[in-house]
Formats: structure tokens, sequence, C-alpha cells
């Protein structure tokens, strides 16, 4: 029986490369400098998981088919085929998960976050596709998956935020964590097998509501409830939260690149509004503000919390003297050719080394060296504090933002381009890989050599290379970015499904 | 008189190397109707998505009432109606929400013809468009594609999956339409009934290009199917006949769709065959008939 | 009175309709000076595209069966072809000649023609006088 039902089955194998190239594009950079390994480490997870759940989660699609629904099949049968159908990729997707894991656990210490991170990231999404999946019969209200899946996603976070301040975790943790979800979704889905699949029609239930919108509506939106309501579906809302707990708890620039994605899953349900004279710019619009609005909230909730603890901070060097530390924000680009002297108003001088920033020479014009005397020190800190206190670091949070902006709209247009017209009539996966390629590169950008916020690292060598034009410059680059989104938005063919090839005769 | 909808050598594939349309040239008149038949999968839905904006042409320039469905989609669309064949209404708004919409899209919104059309399919206006039944909800989409008076009205597969009745509903709607306001309708169906019943002019999309254009009475009276025994003759000899369409060869018999008047096309055969009178017959078939024998295999 | 349209018929819609207002009109359903429906409310009526109906309209005109008078509507003839005596022998002319063509393949020859025609107007005022 399971034999017959995997012959009607499409082979899942097809899904690999998704999968391999990513993996392939870890493994490269695994190869680079130390430092990159570790910030590797989420990817190396995280790239196979999200195939993993989607995997997961197309099975739902099955639970429906009248095809098999009319046919005697047994549901624990039909089950079976299923997972083994798909157990060559999701065997591939664990592999790589714990090949990773351990390859750099066991390389060298994490921080505890990340690794928790991950844990549940390998629990969390197979286990919401599997919820889909299960919950998904007919005539069960979409209100209560999306409600089971918004309560799994809170409280996760937390436990995540609670993760961070346990010590770092270990492989154990990530092996363990992973044996445990495969086990629990096999058997779930052994258990909550209904005895037959049944394709039930739907209700027929007319309310005697006059069905007017609601008054409390200003005129001029109370048209638009119908759209309104398709776009903003729980497809789409579920990424808001989603968004918002991600700019709040991951550095850089990763949360800005899941905005594309939340875009993408509000289309398909405003197709029915593509016949109609419904201009596009306004539904760009729609959909993309509320979810940049979502991870910028994440994000200011943290900076405005990090903008509470001490910015300038002593640090003990390795001579035992105390120096000033401030954010790359507060440093300033170092004179080619000579190294920059520091003159207090008694003649003390000091000449802080050179770093470079992205390639740019700077240096922390606050520090002080080991012959230093501590008047010097002091003096230096109390100039830190009066720099810092000039609202430089709002300046920063104005380019952070933009910088995430920027990320958030790039991401957009790259996951648009496989609908783009132009590029849609090459082959199929020309158009992924154009896709996929684009999104690595956006992913990299998220690499950073040392392990400094790259998100605070690019602001901040934006912010020294061009002083006054920074922001402007950023917002330039969005603008341009934007109108690139919206040309390709414009240009491009959304339909639910192309239409039959011809039939070969 | 401008025409409507009008194709200049469109194409389109789907993969490079396959073309779904090739190089089609077609237009239609104000008030025109215009059934577009062919096998599954010939491009149909593909012209008509052109035709909306919603695919873009590869080649060549689709127009409607002179204007680019995709350089100028609001103007185009303002005066067009359109039902898909798997149109996908919100299922989470009510009926009333979806109209109170289009009538804020379209300030023509004809509210008598809403409320009529409303009566006449007895659509609860209150209800979710997610809990209405197949019919129903192919009624409100219709409703919504005609209100607004289109110029131009397009019906994708309309009929598909609906009862007799619900059907004739269809067309008599449709057809109120043309009349009070001459709108011209292109549509897709797989019902010759239907065509036949509304449709003034017939084409026929097959392997990319368009196999057949003319008027339904025209096809009725002036194209015949001749039955001819495989022993007489080669298929070859009958597809080179002047106006034959499509030769194939069906059992002991070779069938042959030709143009022309019954006893035009019997001297035609009797020329190239040198078969007697009776040799052979030479049938006036219905549309149904006549589509299978210009796109269904052969069989020997 | 009623048109009826099938879809299978060998005929196209335009000549069904044609057909049959010509019989009602040579049968006398319809009386010469009749108002016809408008081509649009028969459209309506019959779910058949107007233009169709218009078709059958126009090649009734020309034939002289109908007559359509500006702003006031289609009226049948006062003078209907095919109602004088002459047109009536032609036609029952051609329909005899259908007729002993019918008997001539069955092998039988005149006066067995006429005999059977003979019965079957027996036949028929038995029927209508029972």
């Amino acid at each position: 029986m399971i034999a017959q039902i995997l012959r009607l089955e499409r082979p899942s194998l097809k899904w690999l490369p998704l999968i391999l190239i990513p993996a392939a594009y870890v493994c490269l950079i695994l190869g680079g400098p130390k430092q990159i390994r570790q910030e590797i480490f989420i990817w190396g997870i995280f790239l196979p998981i999200v195939p993993l759940a989607g995997l997961l989660g197309m099975a739902k699609q099955w639970t429906c088919d009248p095809l098999i629904a009319v046919l005697p099949v047994p549901i624990r049968a039909l089950y079976l085929a299923r997972v083994i159908n798909v157990m060559g990729t999701l065997v591939v997707c664990w592999g790589l998960i714990l090949g990773f894991a351990l390859l750099v656990l066991t390389d060298s210490t994490l921080p505890g976050f990340q690794a928790a991170n991950c844990t549940l990231l390998v629990g969390i999404l197979p286990y919401l596709a599997l919820q889909a999946w299960h919950l998904h019969r007919p005539g069960f209200p979409k209100w209560i998956i999306s409600l089971v899946c918004g309560i799994q996603i809170g409280p996760s976070m937390l436990l995540e935020i609670w993760l961070r301040r346990q010590p770092p975790a270990t492989a154990d943790l990530i092996l363990l964590g992973s044996i445990l979800c495969a086990a629990a979704i096999v058997s779930v889905g052994w258990f909550l097998a209904p005895a037959a699949l049944i394709h039930q029609p739907r209700l027929q239930r007319t309310s005697t509501s006059p069905g007017g919108a609601p008054a409390i509506l200003p005129r001029r939106i109370t048209p638009f409830l119908p759209v309104l309501r398709s776009i903003y579906g729980w497809q789409y809302l579920m990424w808001l939260p989603i968004l918002f707990t991600q700019g709040a708890s991951q550095p850089g620039y990763f949360p800005a690149i899941m905005t594309g994605f939340a875009v993408i899953a509000a289309l398909p349900r405003s197709l029915w509004i593509q016949s109609l004279p419904v201009p596009r710019r306004p539904l760009l619009l729609a959909v993309l503000g509320p979810a940049i609005l979502a991870l910028l909230a994440g994000h200011w909730v943290v900076s405005f919390q990090k903008s509470r603890m001490p910015v300038v901070r002593l640090v003990e060097t390795s001579c035992g003297q105390a120096d000033v530390a401030v954010p790359f924000d507060l440093w300033r680009p170092a004179p080619s050719n000579s190294n920059p002297e520091i003159r207090a108003p008694w003649g003390e001088t000091y000449r802080p080394p050179v770093s470079t920033l992205l390639g740019l020479p700077v240096y922390n014009p606050f520090s002080s060296g080991c012959n230093n005397s501590d008047r010097f020190l002091q003096w230096q800190l109390r100039h830190a504090e009066f720099a810092n206190g000039r609202g430089l670091s709002s300046r920063i949070r104005l380019l952070d933002t933009l910088f995430l902006c920027l990320m958030a709209v790039a991401s957009t247009w790259v996951l648009f381009l496989t609908a783009w017209s132009r590029l849609r009539r090459t082959h199929r996966w020309t158009i992924i890989s154009v896709a996929a390629i684009g999104w690595l590169a956006l992913a990299s950008a998220n690499l950073s050599p040392n392990r400094f916020d790259v998100l605070g690292l690019t602001s901040a060598w934006l912010g020294l290379a061009f002083p006054n034009l920074a922001p402007w410059l950023v917002a330039a680059a969005i603008l341009l970015l934007y109108r690139m989104v919206e040309r390709v938005f414009l240009e491009s063919e959304y339909t639910l499904k192309t239409p039959p090839q011809p039939a070969g005769r | 008189m401008k025409p409507v909808l009008e194709f200049s050598n469109v194409s389109r594939s789907y993969k490079a190397g396959q073309p779904v349309l090739d190089r089609i040239n077609w237009s239609m008149e104000p008030g025109e109707v215009l059934g577009l038949i062919g096998r599954n999968g010939a491009g149909k839905t593909t012209l008509i998505r052109l035709a909306m904006g919603m695919l873009y042409p590869e080649g060549g320039e689709v127009r409607l009432f002179g204007l680019s469905p995709t350089g100028d989609p609001i103007a185009v669309k303002k005066r067009v109606g359109y039902v898909a064949e798997d149109q996908v209404l919100p299922s989470g708004s009510t009926i009333a929400e979806l109209i109170e919409f289009h009538r804020y899209l379209f300030p023509q919104w004809d509210a008598e013809l809403e409320r009529s059309l409303l009566d006449r399919f007895s659509l609860p206006k209150g209800s979710k468009i997610g809990k209405l039944s197949k019919g129903q909800a192919r009624e409100v989409a219709l409703l919504c594609a005609i209100c607004h008076r289109p110029e131009l009205l397009i019906l994708d597969e309309p009929a598909g999956g609906l009862d007799p009745a619900a059907r004739r509903d269809f067309l008599e709607a449709s057809i109120q339409l043309l009349n009070r306001e001459g709108t011209a309708i292109l549509f897709s169906s797989h019902h010759m009934g239907d065509i036949e019943r509304i449709g003034g002019r017939v084409v026929l999309l097959d392997d990319a290009a368009i196999l057949l254009d003319r008027q339904v009475a025209e096809l009725r009276e002036n194209i015949f199917v001749a039955v001819v025994s495989s022993t007489a003759t080669t298929i070859r000899n009958l597809s080179n006949l002047p106006g034959c369409l499509r030769a194939r060869t069906m059992f002991d018999n070779f069938h042959a769709v030709i143009v022309g008047s019954e006893t035009d096309v019997r001297t035609r055969i009797m020329a190239a065959t040198g078969l007697g009178p009776n040799e052979f017959q030479c049938l006036p078939v219905p549309l149904e008939e006549l589509f299978i024998e210009l796109v269904g295999g052969g069989r020997s | 009175m009623h048109i009826a349209i099938h879809a299978s018929s060998d005929l196209p819609i335009y000549r069904q309709i044609l057909r049959q207002i010509e019989e009602a009109i040579l049968q006398g359903r319809l009386a010469p000076g009749e108002k016809l429906r408008s081509h649009r409310e028969l459209a309506e009526q019959l779910v058949v595209a107007p233009l169709t109906v218009k078709k059958a309209y126009d090649e009734l005109e020309s034939l002289g069966y109908i007559e359509t008078q500006r702003g006031r509507g289609t009226f049948v003839s006062a003078e209907p072809p095919g109602r004088t005596p002459l047109e009536q022998r032609e036609r029952l002319k051609a329909a005899a000649t259908t007729f002993l063509d019918l008997s001539r393949q069955a092998g039988l020859g005149l006066e067995d023609a006429v005999s059977i025609l003979r019965q079957a107007h027996t036949e028929q005022i038995e029927k209508v006088e029972p």
C-alpha cells in the first residue's frame, strides 16, 4: 500500500537544491576566518530549517486532497507514505542542522543566546508547520490555528530571552532538541491522524446581519474593507509579531531581511483585486509599511533600553591602566599618513593606535595610553561624556533605522523578482536561483569580521565617512530602492497558478 | 470603429521555446460577442490574462480601447468587467462590503441593476463570501463584473462547474447587458451550446495559434465534414484540398473538415479523389462535433 | 408565439428562428400587420445573442415576410409572400414532389401514392370529427 501511494506522490527530493545551495554557501564561509564561523553558526542552522518547515507545511495541502479522500486508503498508511516521501529531504535537513551545530559548538564557545535561539528555531518552525498541517481541516476556523501559532510564538520568545542569560548552550542541547522534535513530529502525526479524510462541504450559514461596514471607520476607508481584510489576513498578521520580536531580539540586519517574506505572504490573498482598477502603488505601501513599522518598533524598544545604559565606559587595558571605551559612533576618521595626536591643554599628548572600520582608518579620540596620567584619563572621560551628550547617538539611531529600512526594502525587492514579468519567462530554476543568490547576498551583509553588531558598525562607518551627508545618502538609497521595488511590483505577474502547458499531441 | 480589444503579433510562453501563444493577430469590435474555444491548455486563459494585463506579452502588443492594459491599467480596468474561472473573492468579506467596494471603484455603478441581479440570484447580501456555494460565488463575481456596465466583459469559463439553470441565468444576465449597452463580450467556454447561443463569432485556439475565426452561423452552414473511405484516397490528398482545415483518420475512414458551400465542397472532393457523388458523405455538423473534428485526436 | 431553440439541431440558431417565424406566418398564426417583439426582447426571451435574432429578422425582411417601421417596431407584412393562391400552390407542389420521390423509392406507383393520400385524408377527417 505504502509503496503504491509513494508512486503516486511527487518525489520530494526535488527540493533538495533549496537546502543544499545555502548549505554549500555556509560551508564556503566556514572555511574563512575564524570569527565569521561563529557568525555563520546561526545561518548554518537556520537555513536548512526554513525549507524543512516549508516541506512539513506543504504536507497540509494533501490533507484534503479530494483524490486521496475518495480512495480506500488507510489514513496511517498515507501518513507513513508521506513521511517516507519527505524523509530524504528531512534527513538531509536534520543532518545539516546537526552537522553545523556540532562543528561550530565543538570548535569554540558561543554566546548562549545564539545556540538557544537555534534550538528554539529547530523546534518551533517545524512544530508550527505541523500544527497548521493537523489543524487545517475543512470547517476548522482559521483563527484558532493562528491563535495557537501566535500563542506559541509569544512564550517561545520569552523563553529565548530567559535562555540568553543561561550559560552557553552545548551541542547536547541541540542534539536533544532536534531528536525530540523528530520524535514529536512523527508521533503527533500518528496519533492525531483522523479515522478518515473527510472532504466536507462548506457550511451554509447565512447571517441575518445587514452586512454593512462598522460605522466607526471613516467613510473613505469603509469601501476598502474587503481589500484590507484580504491583505491583512492571518498569513500577514502572523509576521508582524515575529518581525517585532526579531527586531527586538536579533542584532544586525537579519530581522530586516525577513520583511520580504511578510510582504510576499500578503499577496496571494489579494489576487482578486488584480482585475479591478485599484492602483498597485498604495497596495505595496499598505503591505510594506506595517511590516517595516513592526520591525522598527522592535528595534526602537531595544535601542531605547540600550540608550539608558552607559555608553562611555572605563575599561582595563593590557598594561593595567584604565582606558575610555566609546562606541564606534564617537570615533573619528584618522588623517592619512600620520598618527593623530591628542593634546591636553597642559601639554600632555597621546597618539592612539589607528584601526580600520570596514576599510576606513579610524581612531578613538577619547582614549588614553599606558603612559598617560590619571588627569589625562579623567579629561578624556569628561570629553567623551560631553561628546555623547551632544546627541550624536540620536543621529546614529536615525542611521540605524534608515539602514534597517534599506535592508527591508532590499529583501522585498529580491523576493519580488520571482514574480517580475521580465524574469518570469525564463526557466523556473533561474528565477529561484536569482532570488536565492540575492537573498544570500543580503544575508552576507549580516556577517562581520569581528563580533560587533553589523548594523551599528555600518551606521558608524557611514557616519564617520560622511559626517553630514550620511542620513541623506541612506534616505536617497531607500527612495531609489523603493522605486525599484515599486517598478518590479508594478510589472509583476501575479496569477494563482500558471495555466496548463499545451498538451503534447 | 476603433476595436475594443486588439492583439497584434502577441506571443507568450511560460517556458522558453514552448510558446503558449505564438504571434496572435486578432481584434474585437464594440458590441461583438466572441466565444473563445480550444482544448484545455490551448492558451485561452493565457490570452484572457494577457488582455487583462495580468500577464505581459513576450512580443507584440495588446491594446484595449487603444490603451495598453499593462501600461495604463487603471484606465483600462475601469471599462472592463472580468469573471475568472477560479475567481478568488475575499472570503472574509460580505457581499454587501464587496459591492460597496466596487461602487467606490466605479462611479458609474448601476444600483438598479445590482438590486435586480441580487433579486434574481437571490443572494443574501449579509453573508460572507467564503460561506457561499460555488454557483453563488460565481454569481457574485458576475454581479460585480457587470453592474458598472463595462464596455467589455471578459468571462473566463464562466459556466465552469455550474448547473444548467445557473448557466442559463448567467447567459441571460450577459445578454441583457449586451442588449442594453451593446457591451462587447469575450468569453471562453467548453459549452458549445452556450457559444452558439450568445457567441456571434468563434475563435478556436489550437497549437498556440488561431485555427479558426468565423461567425457562428457561417460555421454551421459553410463548413462540412467529408467522410471518405480510407481505401479510396490518401490523407495527404485530402489535407491538400483547398479550404481543408484538418484531416484525420477515424478507424476505416478519413474525416476532413472543409470550408465552403456543400456543392462546392463536393465538387472539390470529387475532383481530388475521383470518387462519384455517392461514394462519400459530406455532412453539416453541430458545433460540438466540429470542435472534435478540428482538435480531437485521430484513431486508427 | 413560442419559438423553441435546439442547440443540437442541424440548423444554426438564426435559421431556427427564421424558419419558425416563417411557418407561423404561413400557417396564419401570425396575422398580417401583427406586431412582432423587437429583436432585443426576443433575444432576452430566447437567451440568444441579439445579433443572431437581428440576422433572422433581416433575412425575413429581405424575404418580404416582415417589415420594420422606424420608431414603431417590426410588423408582419400586410401581404407576406407565400399567401397568394399561386404561391400556396407552388409550396404544395414542392411538398408533393418530395412525397412522390419517397413513394418512388418505396417502389410505389402514382396510383398507390394517390390512394395513400386519400387514406390519410379520411383518417385526418375522422380524427377531427369523431
